[in-house]
């Protein structure tokens, strides 16, 4: 699906399947085993990640002009939390009760590295409204996949979805699942679902490369290497180009 | 654009960071001015919203606490806050072998006349599985000793489906109504409950039943310093 790039539907496309956060740039991690031993967790935890990373992307990239460059990692830290302290303290006083549903997760979301990532990666460098969407998009990409990761770990776990039984009577939960050997077993098993019918991660490289050779130049820095369809340099690739011009 | 360029707008560049955003670099002492400024203005913002929030805040907290008193004395009228002796509080859940519980307040029921009818605390103990169990427990005092009305969580952080069930009715219905007789202290029993002052466990959830006792233990404990101290 071709999209033009950095507008708001490819942002949000992009967020929720292209670059999903958690089971193709396996960031937020984290949060996604720890949060999701029901699927109404994971919902409120997703939600409550997203109305926070919409905001931070739209004010780091209307601030991105300001913000010195040596300085990015503690003013976009400062404005992360400092968003997530608000959010907390007018759910606290106004919305009572979301914030007794959803009270925990809400100074957790400080520590997403989805959201350090995406401020650096892409509201650092871009339009305030394609930053917005992106936020958005990841946010809502990051909810789904964590919204099936805690429906499976509440399924099998404890037999139950969204509070209510809907396995047969007779089924004895598989208690590991809502445990923390249980998270990495679902999060490990649906990336290698993914990367079996290949769709996400699993999107076989353009171009195959040998990575037992030394690799040099330009993509050793960057996230993607391996993921963007480019194949790394070799060292000596590198020597002969810049020998040649 | 070409593949390369495209990759190259996307991936980072080894060039040096400053050149690779465009920005020019003016220096540590102009960085950290603008820093600064940031985050007074962040902190500025905050004491802001923390004050606008600080009344609703207030209400909504008071009005949990008053909800949670209701649910455990639903006989009585008003509820007014005893001072404790913190050294004999700290005694008595030392006497007891409450480790890791704190009782944060005790409350005297009155019915409409002012007439003592019991008390209600509010104690927590910290060696939940998840972290604090913190109830408020109602209990009755008269001459036939101690019943505990009933218990209210304000705060249970436990596993889902294991922990968690301690919210159950059938967990919760054990401290309706629950006449201690003699005893001053519950305890938990994996066996099947037979004594008057006995909770059946929860199953394959033991920390948190024995975090749940230790709290209700400690407000029973709160009742019988409180008690001791006034007569």
């Amino acid at each position: 699906m071709k999209l033009k790039k950095n507008t708001p539907v490819e942002r949000l496309w992009n967020g929720i399947f292209t670059e999903n956060p958690a089971f193709v740039l396996v960031l937020g991690t984290c949060p996604a085993l720890a949060t999701t031993t029901s699927a109404t967790n994971a919902i409120g935890m997703g939600l409550s990640t997203t109305v926070i990373l919409s905001l931070s992307n739209l004010l780091i990239s209307l601030l991105r002009k300001v913000i010195p460059d040596r300085m990015r990692m503690p003013a976009y830290i400062v404005i992360i939390a400092s968003f997530v302290t608000m959010v907390d303290f007018l759910m606290e006083g106004f919305v009572p009760s979301l914030y007794a549903s959803l009270g925990i997760y809400i100074p957790l979301i400080v520590v997403n590295c989805i959201i350090m990532g995406r401020a650096e990666a892409y509201a650092g460098k871009n339009q305030p409204l394609a930053s917005f969407f992106d936020g958005l998009g990841m946010g809502l990409g990051f909810t789904l996949a964590i919204f099936l990761i805690g429906s499976f770990r509440e399924i099998l776990g404890a037999g139950t979805w969204f509070g209510r039984q809907i396995m047969p009577a007779g089924y004895v939960p598989i208690n590991i699942f809502v445990l923390a050997p249980g998270a990495f077993l679902v999060y490990g098993f649906l990336i290698a679902g993914m990367n079996k019918l290949k769709i996400g991660a699993g999107r076989k490289p353009k171009e195959e490369w040998d990575p037992t050779v030394k690799m040099c130049g330009e993509c050793m820095n960057c996230m993607k290497m391996g993921m963007c369809g480019k194949k790394p340099e070799s060292c000596e690739e590198v020597k002969k180009a810049g020998e040649t011009s | 654009m070409s593949a390369k360029e495209e990759i190259k707008d996307s991936c980072c560049n080894t060039e040096g960071l400053t050149k690779s955003t465009g920005k020019q670099d003016k220096g540590v002492v102009h960085d950290t001015i603008v820093l600064t400024i940031i985050t007074l203005v962040a902190g500025l913002v905050l004491g802001g919203v923390h004050h606008i929030t600080a009344a609703p805040i207030a209400a909504q907290e008071k009005a949990t606490m008053e909800a949670a008193q209701r649910a455990v004395f639903a006989d009585a009228d008003s509820f007014d806050e005893v001072p404790l002796d913190d050294a004999a509080m700290e005694k008595a859940l030392a006497d007891n072998g409450l480790t890791r519980t704190t009782v944060n307040a005790v409350y005297a029921a009155k019915d409409s006349s002012g007439t003592d009818l019991g008390y209600v605390v509010d104690s927590t103990n910290s060696e939940g599985y998840g972290g604090d169990v913190e109830v408020m427990v109602g209990i009755t005092t008269g001459d036939s000793g101690y019943t505990v009305n009933g218990i209210s969580f304000l705060s249970l952080s436990e596993t889902a489906g294991m922990g968690m069930k301690a919210k159950n009715p059938e967990f919760m219905d054990q401290f309706t109504d629950m006449a201690l007789g003699d005893s001053r202290q519950i305890a938990y029993t994996k066996n099947g409950k037979s004594a008057a002052n006995e909770i059946d466990a929860i199953s394959g959830a033991t920390v948190t039943t024995n975090a749940v006792t230790k709290a209700v233990n400690g407000a029973l404990a709160a009742v019988s310093t409180v008690e001791e101290g006034a007569s």
